[in-house]
């Protein structure tokens, strides 16, 4: 027997314009991540630069 | 008749398909293997959708081969930030770019634990009508949107061992989601294929002099030395002196092991572009790799590949088929211990071969010849395949040559089939799925105690099914979901504490049974996930995951049964008893 349709349709936001309750707060912590991992890069990165390697 | 067709052409059939042209936003913030991954599952959505439209947010740096790719819409990198630039100002502006796109449906597919959290957030901020994948809810943990999601999170992110190829997955789950809310795909899309041969744009990168002069008419194996053990030196040197038609290219970011001079290597160590190993990897015949994202772009560009499966939680874990290496005729080898190059060359040179002996020639009888009959019992040899989709699609490893471990292949393949039950609702016979395989007493001995502890967990399934349900049913009766009777708080307690003491025994099975912690795992995954807000809708969507775990467990219970009964004596003519009685 194949699961409810609910788990396979995903879920159905019936407001899409109306956003997160917490918008304010997952903008705030979505930079922070962004930046840390943006500083990680930079400090990982070597002096004379990268590109897209394999 | 039959050439692919370009977007363009195959749109004006698809409007008389009836169907919606959807906008599909697809999350990857993954690394690059989850990015190629993404755009193997990306082809064969386009190949049964053509007259989607692909969108893909994907963070900078990583998403060079989304951008390579002529049917993708558009790609949305993670901002850059400028020196003394706000970064939530300049997040909230990026996001504000999508704000107002409207897309149909939004799939999260970053499995990568270190990017789960950024793209939870980018999906619950982005708004689009269906959404698939983790997100972060409003008490701000992270949720799962569907149960392809959960099931990911419950056993192919953790350490279950089951056999669909996390390619498989995102490909099923999106599938599914379009069925659903798009309809079937056009029979005459079918033949729309989203050609491998140029899956990236073509480009003309620069190549390095070195690979630009290399000795010409010679076959080419890249090697990728940094996934390998340093012991592929000697690979490499048993191949240049054994196959004079053979050179090496050897890819990868670090200098690592010395290679004596060869004309025949050419040594790319040391990071070459994207477009640069596109263009030599078309000139190629093997790729020889460990675990590395090497493997998938290999995969999606149809080269075929020599693997060098991982080590995992135990010997011969078969934990790498989820990421391993993917399509048609490449060859998997997992070893006891550590890589040795003799054995290695010895399964490779046997598939090197291959259009030569036509099969006439074992792989047991290849090792013979080289006096390393021995070796296979230090190796499992695989070879992978696209099932056709009559036996549930979807890549699978076949085990060619090597160690048996009958009994953890066994449940390997009943979870995989427990999840096609679940959320595809196909199934093979389970009856000639048993009849392959080859019953030792051991194995046989292994299921049986299994399925002392698969009673058990029945039976606590059925109790929990039925306390959720009482509960439901008690909960609906009542007039408010807050204010409630003395004799109301007080069953609904009892009800509450019933179901952690199953949860509690059924973790206490899974003590003594530890193959059976997956369902565990999956009645956590389901309750974490709860979405009601009422009593009456929790308790519902508790039995619900009862009867989930139910289904589970009535498929092991069918997979022993039928392997069981393989095993008992059979009559055959004139009623003389046979000799399959294997149990001891």
């Amino acid at each position: 027997m194949v699961a409810d349709i609910r788990l396979l349709q995903g879920k159905l936001i019936e407001n899409p314009e109306q956003g997160s309750k917490n918008i304010s707060k997952l903008i705030e912590e979505l930079a922070l991540e962004i930046l840390t991992e943006e500083e990680l890069a930079v400090a990982a990165a070597p002096k004379n630069g990268s590109g897209s390697k394999s | 008749m039959n050439e692919p067709r370009t977007d363009s052409q195959s749109g004006s059939s698809l409007q008389t398909s009836g169907r919606k042209k959807l906008s599909l936003l697809i999350v990857q913030m993954g690394e690059v293997d989850e990015v190629f991954r993404s755009l193997m599952a990306l082809k064969a959505i386009k190949h049964l959708y053509p007259e989607v439209s692909i969108h893909v947010a994907s963070r900078r740096g990583n998403s060079d081969p989304f951008k390579r790719v002529e049917w993708i819409d558009s790609v949305l990198d993670t901002p850059k930030f400028q020196k003394g630039e706000d970064p939530v100002v300049k997040v909230a502006l990026w996001i504000d770019q999508v704000i107002l796109r409207n897309y149909d449906i939004l799939v999260n597919w970053t499995g990568d634990p270190k990017r789960i959290r950024v793209a939870s957030i980018l999906t619950s901020l982005i708004p689009a009508a269906v959404k698939l994948g983790d997100h972060v809810a409003e008490d701000l943990s992270i949720h799962s949107y569907d149960g392809w999601s959960m099931y990911r999170n419950a056993w192919a992110g953790k350490n279950v061992e089951q056999d669909i190829h996390q390619t498989d997955l995102i490909t099923t789950q999106l599938l599914t989601a379009l069925q659903i809310h798009s309809g079937d795909p056009a029979p005459e899309s079918a033949m729309n294929s989203v050609s491998s041969k140029f899956f990236f744009k073509a480009v003309n990168p620069a190549l390095p002099a070195v690979w630009l002069d290399r000795p010409k008419g010679l076959k080419w194996i890249a090697v990728h030395a940094d996934s390998m053990s340093e012991r592929i030196a000697e690979w490499i040197e048993m191949v240049l002196r054994r196959h004079p038609d053979q050179g090496i290219v050897l890819v990868g970011d670090r200098p690592g092991f010395e290679i004596a001079a060869n004309s025949r290597v050419v040594d790319l160590r040391g990071g070459i572009h994207f477009d640069s190993m596109i263009s030599i990897f078309s000139n190629c015949g093997w790729l020889v790799s460990g675990e590395h994202p090497i493997v998938d772009l290999a995969s999606l560009l149809n080269l075929r590949i020599f693997y060098a499966a991982p080590a995992g939680s135990r010997e011969f874990s078969l934990k790498w088929t989820e990421r391993g290496p993917y399509g048609n005729g490449h060859i998997a080898i997992s070893s006891r211990e550590e890589w040795k190059p003799e054995v290695a060359y010895a399964a490779w040179s046997y598939f090197q071969s291959e259009w030569f002996h036509k099969n006439r020639l074992t792989i047991h009888g290849h090792f013979e010849n080289l006096s390393m009959s021995a070796a296979l019992q230090e190796i499992q040899v695989f070879r992978s395949r696209i099932r056709p989709a009559n036996e549930g699609g979807g890549v699978s490893y076949e085990p060619i040559a090597g160690v048996v471990q009958e009994f953890e292949s066994w449940i390997y393949r009943v979870r995989g089939q427990i999840a096609r039950g679940w959320f595809c609702g196909w199934l093979p016979g389970v009856e000639e799925e048993v009849s392959k395989l080859t019953l030792s007493p051991a194995l046989v001995r292994r299921i049986r105690a299994l399925n002392d502890s698969v009673i058990v967990i029945e039976q606590l399934g059925s109790q929990g099914r039925s306390t959720a349900i009482a509960l439901e049913k008690h909960a609906k009766n009542m007039k408010s979901g807050y204010l409630m009777s003395v004799e109301d708080r007080t069953e609904i307690e009892e009800a509450g504490k019933k179901l952690l003491e199953i949860e509690g025994l059924i973790e206490r099975v899974a003590q003594v049974e530890p193959e059976l912690e997956c369902l565990l795992g999956w009645y956590r995954q389901m309750i974490h996930n709860l979405e009601s807000q009422s009593l009456a809708g929790m308790a519902r969507e508790t039995a619900d995951a009862f009867d989930l775990v139910l289904e589970g467990v009535d498929l092991i219970s069918a997979y022993t049964k039928k392997t069981l009964d393989l095993a008992k004596p059979k009559a055959i003519t004139s009623g003389v008893v046979g000799t399959r009685e294997l149990d001891s």
